[in-house]
């Protein structure tokens, strides 16, 4: 292969690509210049039908699930190299959510394109190729449309997660044709034409199929649900499998794959994709103090703070299988040296995790007196009981709070440093007595000023400019006192479980309650939650196994949700 | 696992499930602490400086006979008026340079003046012959084990002080610093060597009853396995875990007793890791200990005792880049350290053998525990953190 060779092939490469995203369509239309040639492809007619039910529903991968996807067919091994454009989150909303509508710029496709190029070079190399290749090419250096075949058959079922129809492989079958000539190496035909499918919508985007005028989603489609839903990550064999002889669509052999899915270790990966999402905790990765007044606080912190909670919900929630409202009270949790050095603890693992239990009576109880919570939820200079206290509201106990006014003077609340007002509620009364301000404080600062021990990398401290901090608060009505009083406030609120199982409901499905997903569900989920212990499995099971979760949303003004159809979807 | 190979990947998914059959627990991470209260009493502290301490007063006082000769002064002061005015025109330069950092820092049988300070017959370095120090008086005027030599009082008016090592060193550029300038450089590479954590120790005090005054404490100064935990302003930070060596070596125990808020050991030998030139410890014989425990808990004092020629000059004997880059004259120093040795005296030569010498000692509250992960002291004026406070 020469260079030039090499560009000539992947011009090919994008001109596939192109007519994939612009031209082709579920029917897929052999190339002019093919279109003499027999197709001599074996058509999958599981495929065939698969692709050929209408589109109802898009759901962009996130970066997490498509390395895990990538890792996960090809082996973990394989390097996905690249920048991933953003999901946008909705306001208030979840990740998961913006991504049932998140487009992709042509900067974001090429990344894509350029990924998924790396992905297959990778997985075609000589060190991987036997692995993947279910036969060999008669000539290395020529063309072999079976072995091809054979190769995409199989490959395919996993990128797009059901079989391909008998277009589609001939499609991906004739790319790798077109690339072997000029390139003159049958494997590097083949990378281009795997390329080509990593870089399809039906690959970056789990498309949602049903039939025409069904209320369910296809198998294919629900297997896709559970799985990224479970394990945030593509359906094993086992599940296609299951979805290949209609399993999913009957109670009984649906029930059998979640609970399968349930008992798996992997169902560590979808709590934390959910959490994650829940709890925004992939903003502390950008979290950033003032290290002239927190020299504590640096990278190797930052990089450990949304670790230590997931850790800590995955040992509460999956490990003990302990109530969700235990989230909020809950003493052990999980420690590196690094973060030792902020809750000033010890810890004896000089590399690594491990697991501290806080005294009974320690304010530094549930998530509210986790570093990555308080830290997240404050200024570079300073702690925020406002912004601690909205976090709760609106994260914690899905309530949202009223943007501020434009006009808002903030001097004097920003003057930390005060000598007449030192600590941060007497600088919020003051701030207060502008009744502009009070009605939005009064909804968050009694939620945020228990935490005003926590300092803005929440380290504890009892003084702030050397006055006694007053960490008295009010929830639902009742007074409490600290950290560990709030979270016991919670503990015992009906609000922080509604919200998690609306949330989950809604990462579940990609859809809120303002765009369709249906009310009544979510009010019976909180209720099956509360009636089942507020058991995590339990609410996981629940929404997996329910009729709405594989359920067809109903577009409206398309009787039959058509998005896609032959005229609608592109490769 | 890769559903695409199944065969080969497989097999993470098969030794899951069978630890799931098996009962075993599948995170990984959920490794208990040991978390032993650590003993009544018992704190811990983070070594975050031993630095040689070198007075800086006045020039004309500290160095009335002027500053010690530099490697070229000291080549040049071997030369005639004529000829020392012959190799410093410019065009002679080279073979300055030739003659100075080559000839006169090595002899006919390769030995290297820093490495083998005692092949070369030098006259002794000039010393520091001013009367103030930082130190400590270790002999108590007890001439029994000691040589004869001068005395100095500190900055603060104690008397009596013994620190010969300043005597040799104080007045070399690299020790004092430039006329008017900042101290040496000396003693900023021994405080790097602290921060970096490229030196790391850990003291434990053990049964501390009254910070203010007790008879009878445990002092043990040990070297850590660990890095010392560096803030994002780049400095070392208290609050970290540590373990201590299980290296018997590097482990020194003593006892002492608190006044009035100072803590004073009885002497001990000490001996921590400390990449040092030529050796790769500090070892100070005859130790004490006299430490300030301030508000916030740190400790801020001082470490006196005794050392060996080569062992207080350990960092100034590595190679001849000393003599040539950094133009200290090894090998008069060298000869005026064990001139001015003050302590150890040998009962049958009669001479001396180390020289009395005082570190600054800085340490900030922190965790430690055993080299096996067991805590054993935890950190001093931790804030109590309870709900109802």
């Amino acid at each position: 292969m020469t260079p030039m060779g090499w560009r000539v092939a992947s011009r090919g490469l994008a001109g596939a690509i192109l007519i994939g995203l612009l031209g082709c369509t579920t029917t897929q239309q052999t190339p002019a210049s093919q279109a003499a040639k027999p197709p001599a492809l074996a058509s999958t007619a599981a495929g065939d039908a698969a692709a050929s039910r209408p589109v109802v529903g898009l759901r962009r991968l996130t970066e997490s699930q498509y390395r895990n996807t990538i890792a996960d067919i090809f082996g973990d091994d394989i390097q996905v190299r690249g920048r991933f454009e953003q999901i946008q989150r909705p306001d208030q909303g979840l990740v998961a959510v913006g991504a049932s509508g998140s487009a992709i710029s042509a900067a974001g496709f090429e990344q894509y394109e350029q990924m998924g190029r790396g992905v297959a070079a990778q997985v075609l190399d000589p060190a991987h190729r036997t692995l993947f290749l279910p036969c060999a090419p008669r000539d290395p250096a020529r063309a072999d449309a079976d072995c091809a075949r054979a190769f995409f058959q199989k490959i395919g079922r996993y990128v797009f997660r059901r079989p391909l129809s008998a277009n589609e492989l001939t499609f991906y079958v004739q790319v790798a044709e077109r690339a072997t000539e000029p390139t003159g190496d049958f494997h590097t035909g083949l990378s281009l034409g795997l390329s080509a499918m990593l870089s399809s919508p039906r690959f970056l985007y789990r498309m949602e199929r049903a039939e025409a005028g069904a209320r369910e989603l296809d198998a294919w489609s629900k297997a896709s649900r559970l799985s990224y839903l479970l394990w945030n990550t593509t359906p094993d064999e086992a599940l296609l499998d299951a979805s290949g002889r209609g399993d999913l669509d009957t109670p009984q052999g649906l029930a059998r794959e979640v609970d399968r899915l349930l008992a798996s270790p992997r169902l560590e990966n979808g709590l934390r994709a959910f959490f994650t999402d829940f709890m925004l905790l992939d903003r502390t990765q950008s979290v950033a103090k003032d290290p002239v007044v927190y020299p504590r606080f640096d990278q190797l912190v930052v990089k450990d703070l949304s670790e230590q909670t997931l850790r800590t919900l995955a040992d509460l929630l999956l490990v003990q299988e302990r109530p969700y409202p235990e989230v909020f009270t809950a003493q052990r949790t999980f420690l590196t040296r690094r973060l030792g050095v902020i809750y000033d603890v010890p810890v004896s693992s000089p590399t690594g995790w491990e697991a501290y239990e806080f005294d009974a009576g320690d304010d530094r109880a549930g998530l509210l007196g986790q570093a990555g919570f308080l830290a997240l939820y404050s200024h570079e200079g300073r702690s925020s009981p406002t912004l601690r206290g909205k976090a709760i509201r609106e994260v914690l106990l899905c309530q949202p709070v009223p943007p501020p006014p434009g006009n808002v003077d903030f001097s004097g609340f920003n003057d930390s440093g005060s000598v007449v007002l030192k600590t941060a509620r007497e600088r919020l009364n003051r701030h207060n007595t502008d009744p502009v301000c009070a009605g939005c404080h009064r909804i968050t600062d009694p939620l945020g000023l228990p935490l005003e021990r926590f300092d803005s990398t929440g380290a504890f401290r009892n003084n702030e400019n050397g006055a006694k901090i007053d960490v008295s608060g009010t929830y639902e009505g009742q007074a409490l006192e600290g950290a560990s009083g709030m979270g016991l406030r919670l503990s015992k609120s009906r609000s922080p479980t509604d919200c998690v199982s609306r949330r989950l409901a809604e990462y579940a499905t990609g859809r809120e309650q303002e765009h369709g997903l249906p009310t009544a569900w979510v009010a019976a989920l909180q209720e099956r939650f509360a009636a089942d212990g507020f058991r995590y499995r339990a609410l996981l099971r629940d929404i997996a196994t329910s009729p709405e979760f594989g359920a067809a949303p109903a577009l409206p003004g398309l009787k039959t949700a058509a998005m896609g159809t032959s005229q609608g979807v592109r490769q | 696992m890769t559903f695409a190979a199944l065969p080969r990947r497989a097999l993470p998914l098969l030794a899951a499930a069978a630890a799931l059959v098996g009962g075993v627990g599948w995170m990984a991470f959920a490794k208990d602490s040991p978390r032993q209260p650590a003993p009544d009493g018992s704190y811990g502290f983070l070594v975050t400086g031993v630095v040689p301490a070198i007075y800086k007063g006045t020039e004309k006082g500290d160095c009335p006979d002027g500053r010690a000769h530099s490697t070229l002064e000291a080549y040049l002061a071997t030369q005639t008026p004529a000829e020392r005015i012959r190799l410093q025109k410019p065009e002679n330069a080279l073979e300055l340079e030739k003659k100075y950092k080559v000839d006169f820092v090595t002899d006919d049988l390769g030995h290297d003046i820093c490495r083998q300070p005692e092949a070369f017959d030098r006259a002794p370095a000039r010393i520091a012959g001013g009367r103030t120090s930082f130190g400590m008086d270790l002999d108590g005027g007890d001439s029994a084990n000691t040589c004869a030599h001068g005395e100095f009082q500190s900055p603060t008016g104690e008397t009596g002080v013994d620190n010969q090592f300043y005597r040799v060193v104080g007045c070399t550029n690299w020790w004092r610093g430039a006329v008017g300038g900042p101290p040496g450089e000396a003693g900023e590479g021994w405080r790097m060597r602290w921060a970096t954590g490229d030196s790391r120790a850990v003291v434990v005090l053990r049964g501390v009853d009254d910070w203010r005054n007790d008879d009878h404490v445990e002092f043990v100064l040990a070297t850590s396995k660990d890095p010392a935990p560096v803030g994002a302003d780049g400095k070392v930070i208290a609050g970290g875990s540590l373990r201590m060596t299980d290296n018997p070596r590097w482990r020194n125990s003593g006892t002492g007793r608190i006044r009035d808020g100072v803590l004073v050991t009885n002497p001990m030998e000490v001996a921590i890791y400390m990449r040092m030139g030529t050796d790769s410890e500090i070892r100070i014989r005859h130790a004490r200990f006299r430490l300030k425990i301030l508000p916030n808990g740190e400790l801020d004092g001082m470490v006196a005792g005794y050392q060996k020629p080569r062992e207080a000059l350990a960092k100034m004997l590595a190679g001849s880049v000393i003599s040539t880059d950094i133009q200290l004259e090894c090998a008069a120093l060298y000869k005026a350290a064990h001139v001015y040795a003050d302590g150890d005296r040998d009962p049958q030569t009669g001479k001396c053998t180390t020289l009395s010498t005082a570190f600054e000692f800085f340490a900030k509250p922190a965790y430690v525990f055993e080299h096996d992960g067991t805590l054993i002291a935890t950190r001093q004026s931790r804030t109590v953190r309870t709900a109802s406070q």
